[in-house]
């Protein structure tokens, strides 16, 4: 089934870098350049972002490009095509699966971030916004097994976010394509609110100093460069079918290699002005508190849920920036959200056949009922669990065989051949060594060393059931169910 | 901010906004 195209250049580079940036980029890159040397992580980052990040992205677009297909139906013609004829159709399932589940638990903070766009307009954290979270909103209970009771606020939350969903992608690329002139323009808008709020407060210099000033020894070690790997892989959205499937729905004769620079840098650039927005509201709060960023430093949920509205209650209009900073969290989810979620619709449209607005509604109500889970009294937990493990193992498992897929069996030189003839900028033979060696090598060692890590001891001192059911568990599955998907290959396109 | 700070902030925001300037350029010149 041929599937809409874009209509223009600016709707694939808007739509790919609303897919990478994320919440990520507000709420976890700031606390990990900070917890790495701040400057000098910025540095290894960087270095990150050019070796490995920019070349898996470029691989992604290369495979979709070429294939014009979906993940699972580009792979499998990866696999059609090379010299050792092997069915990879399982690799895209598997990628489209671990994207889905990570949709299940995105959305539910979407819901989170969607109902405190309305607790804001009366602050309704009141003085005390870690109780108001926790306890009020979460229903948060002593442990993972305990479910507790359905936080009906999430629901209607993540129920809205699902609508939001799949109304942005209810004709493919040619309602992404409008949709992201919004969801991508306004949180850049709004940080851009938040920097200019951030910096104009007292201490701001304080929390910036704390955020550039380097702490050179951390380059020497080797959790720093495992981290900036990390966050270069989650930020670019690679490794989830994503960005094959974008590719895909380009028209003939476009661009890839300086898209893909350009998206990459756009998506580093917005986390490091984030850290501009965070780290000088987060000097102000300190200085408040005659104490330093390192005591008031938080990351994830707590930072945009319990720290943030804290500071927001010393500010005057509260209610406005209460209101302005969760929309703003919910605009840079919504397209990384939804572009998970055509990945995968793409996938079954390639596969089945079946109608695009059907599909659309049915993986979203499987989405909204799985998400229930996540909006239990343990919902937290859970997410948690599932977070670590997709994003861990699901991930580099991708990353890695798609770098071998391309760099050894395929070829690297045959695709960077093809990604030239069809760009206004070339990319070097460097590309090839990024495929063959650096990506697989540094993604097997990641692996190796989570994987490591799990045997060693639960994730998050979770007991060992809660981490089998939440992660083992649940990526075997979506191994077998990508395996059995697989089995039947696909037709053959005229 | 400390002189170390400057510095990094100076080379963050000449590779960052420098490549997307680049690319920018680039996609210009095509047209």
């Amino acid at each position: 089934m041929q599937e809409a195209k874009w209509r223009s250049r600016v709707s694939f580079v808007l739509a790919s870098i609303g897919s990478a940036i994320g919440l990520g980029n507000v709420w976890r890159f700031p606390y990990i350049a900070h917890k790495y040397g701040g400057g000098a992580f910025l540095v290894a980052y960087i270095v990150v972002l050019i070796l490995i990040g920019i070349p898996m992205l470029l691989l992604e677009f290369s495979i979709g490009y070429k294939f014009k297909g979906s993940a699972p139906y580009s792979l499998f013609k990866v696999g059609r095509e090379s010299t050792k004829k092997v069915n990879l159709e399982w690799l895209g399932w598997f990628a489209i699966l671990v994207g889905f589940g990570i949709t299940t638990y995105y959305t539910v903070v979407m819901g989170w971030s969607f109902d405190y766009i309305f607790y804001s307009i009366k602050t309704a954290w009141g003085t005390n916004p870690r109780e108001f979270f926790f306890n009020k909103v979460l229903g948060l209970t002593d442990g993972v097994f305990n479910l507790g009771k359905i936080s009906w606020p999430v629901v209607a939350g993540l129920f809205a976010s699902w609508v939001g969903v799949v109304l942005s992608i209810w004709k493919g690329a040619k309602t992404v394509g409008k949709v992201v002139y919004g969801t991508v323009i306004v949180p850049w808008l709004l940080l851009f609110i938040f920097v200019i709020r951030g910096v104009t407060l007292p201490g701001a210099v304080q929390g910036i100093d704390y955020y550039l000033s380097p702490v050179w020894k951390e380059l020497l070690r080797l959790e720093l460069w495992h981290a900036a790997i990390s966050q270069v892989f989650f930020s670019l959205s690679v490794g989830f079918g994503i960005m094959i499937a974008y590719a895909s729905f380009l028209p003939e004769k476009q661009d890839i290699v300086n898209n893909a620079m350009l998206i990459a840098l756009s998506d580093a650039t917005t986390a490091f002005i984030a850290g501009f927005a965070v780290f000088s509201t987060l000097g102000y709060y300190a200085h408040l508190q005659g104490t330093t960023v390192a005591e008031v430093m938080k990351s994830g949920p707590e930072l945009a849920f319990v720290t943030y509205p804290t500071i927001i209650n010393h500010l005057p209009l509260a209610p406005v920036f209460g209101v302005l900073f969760f929309l703003m969290l919910f605009t840079l989810a919504i397209d990384s959200a939804f572009s998970l979620v055509e990945a995968g619709v793409a996938s079954l449209l390639d596969k089945c056949g079946t109608p695009r607005e059907r599909t659309n509604i049915g993986v979203a109500i499987v989405g909204l009922l799985i998400g229930i889970l996540y909006t239990t009294g343990a919902g937290l937990y859970w997410l948690d669990i599932v977070d670590h493990f997709m994003n861990h193992f699901g991930l580099f498992v991708v990353a890695f065989l798609e770098s071998i897929v391309i760099g050894w069996i395929y070829g690297a030189e045959k695709m960077r051949n093809f990604a030239n003839s069809v760009s206004e900028r070339s990319i070097g033979k460097w590309w090839n060594i990024s495929i063959k060696y650096i990506v697989p090598i540094f993604s097997l060692v990641i692996f190796i060393s989570v994987f490591v890590e799990r045997v060693k001891s639960s994730y998050g001192g979770y007991p060992r059931l809660a981490e089998f059911l939440g992660g083992w568990f649940l990526v075997s599955l979506f191994m077998v169910i990508s395996i059995v998907l697989s089995k039947k290959g696909f037709k053959e396109r005229g | 901010m400390s002189g170390q700070a400057i510095v990094i902030l100076i080379i963050a925001c000449a590779v960052l906004f420098g490549g997307i300037i680049q690319a920018l350029y680039y996609a210009m010149k095509k047209k």
